[in-house]
């Protein structure tokens, strides 16, 4: 795919990335820090059909432009810790160990880790490990929730878009 | 289309499941060192009080003042302290109700308060004087 074709391609990923960031913002929440994770479906389509670098591009860039758009200057910092955390995880998990995971189980690692990202960054900016420590079990069953329905969406996208993707490589 | 779980994600369940019982009695056992506790407010990581805590005690409100007209009034009573008011965007600090052991905190991320319950540090109710 020529670069210019890949840019296009990877503007739009960001802006449905950025738009879904959005959306579940106005949604409600359980418990404080809980989300769906929405974002992340971007995320592992483009881990899968660019690479593991623009799938860091991809989120870093969402968080600051959706922090900026919506949470506030703080969240970036959040946003961005938990983002590149569960990147590098799910990155890692679909290059190395592609064979033994699916995309339901590479979304759950990915939402876990995001939430370990984001109660270590929160825990270190109030110089407290109980916060870390009295929001990880809640989080992580939330986590178990909506990774797996952002892995079932994301099958369902991913496998529509190989389909797709011969038709965009010629065309 | 049939959902395909393959071997590795039972890892991740299992991670998953770790994790939690690992925060739970990391929680636990900051929060069953001793059973009386300090209550520690503090706004954008300054101590602003420092209360003693303990069953049986006739409430108390503190009104804390994060700067630019923003509160938050806690309620510290009967071995639990709670947020009872507040006037930030959220009001998470006041849906995540009461906490009453140590280790556990409350968090106004929009004021940057903090609410945390500490151990006293007292050496009544130090392990070490067991020994002693």
């Amino acid at each position: 795919m020529n670069r210019i074709r890949s840019m296009v391609i990877l503007g739009l990923i960001i802006s449905q990335a950025l738009i879904l960031h959005l959306l579940e913002g106005y949604m409600p929440v359980l418990a404080p820090g809980m989300k769906l994770g929405l974002a992340n479906i971007m995320t592992l389509v483009t881990l899968t059909f660019f690479g593991f670098k623009e799938a860091l591009i991809v989120i870093a860039i969402r968080s600051i432009l959706g922090s900026l758009l919506a949470g506030g200057v703080t969240a970036i910092l959040y946003s961005l810790a938990g983002g590149i955390l569960s990147c590098l995880v799910m990155g890692c998990l679909y290059y190395k160990f592609r064979s033994y995971f699916s995309v339901i189980g590479i979304s759950t690692a990915g939402a876990i880790f995001h939430n370990i990202g984001q109660l270590s960054v929160a825990s270190w900016m109030f110089g407290s490990a109980g916060i870390l420590f009295s929001y990880l079990p809640v989080l992580t069953v939330a986590a178990l929730g909506t990774g797996f329905f952002v892995g079932l969406a994301s099958n369902y996208i991913i496998k529509y878009l190989q389909h797709r993707w011969f038709i965009w490589e010629r065309g | 289309m049939k959902i395909s779980l393959k071997i590795g994600d039972v890892f991740v369940y299992v991670f998953a499941v770790v994790l939690v019982i690992a925060g739970i009695t990391g929680m636990y056992l900051m929060g069953l060192k001793d059973d009386r506790h300090n209550v520690v407010i503090e706004v954008d990581r300054e101590t602003k009080y420092s209360v003693e805590i303990y069953e049986g005690m006739e409430p108390v409100e503190l009104y804390v003042d994060a700067g630019d007209g923003r509160y938050n009034k806690v309620v510290v009573m009967n071995g639990e302290v709670k947020i009872e008011e507040a006037n930030c965007p959220d009001r998470l600090c006041v849906k995540s109700g009461a906490i009453r052991f140590s280790g556990q905190t409350i968090v106004c991320l929009p004021h940057r308060v903090v609410v945390r319950l500490t151990g006293t540090g007292d050496s009544q109710s130090d392990v070490d004087d067991i020994a002693h």
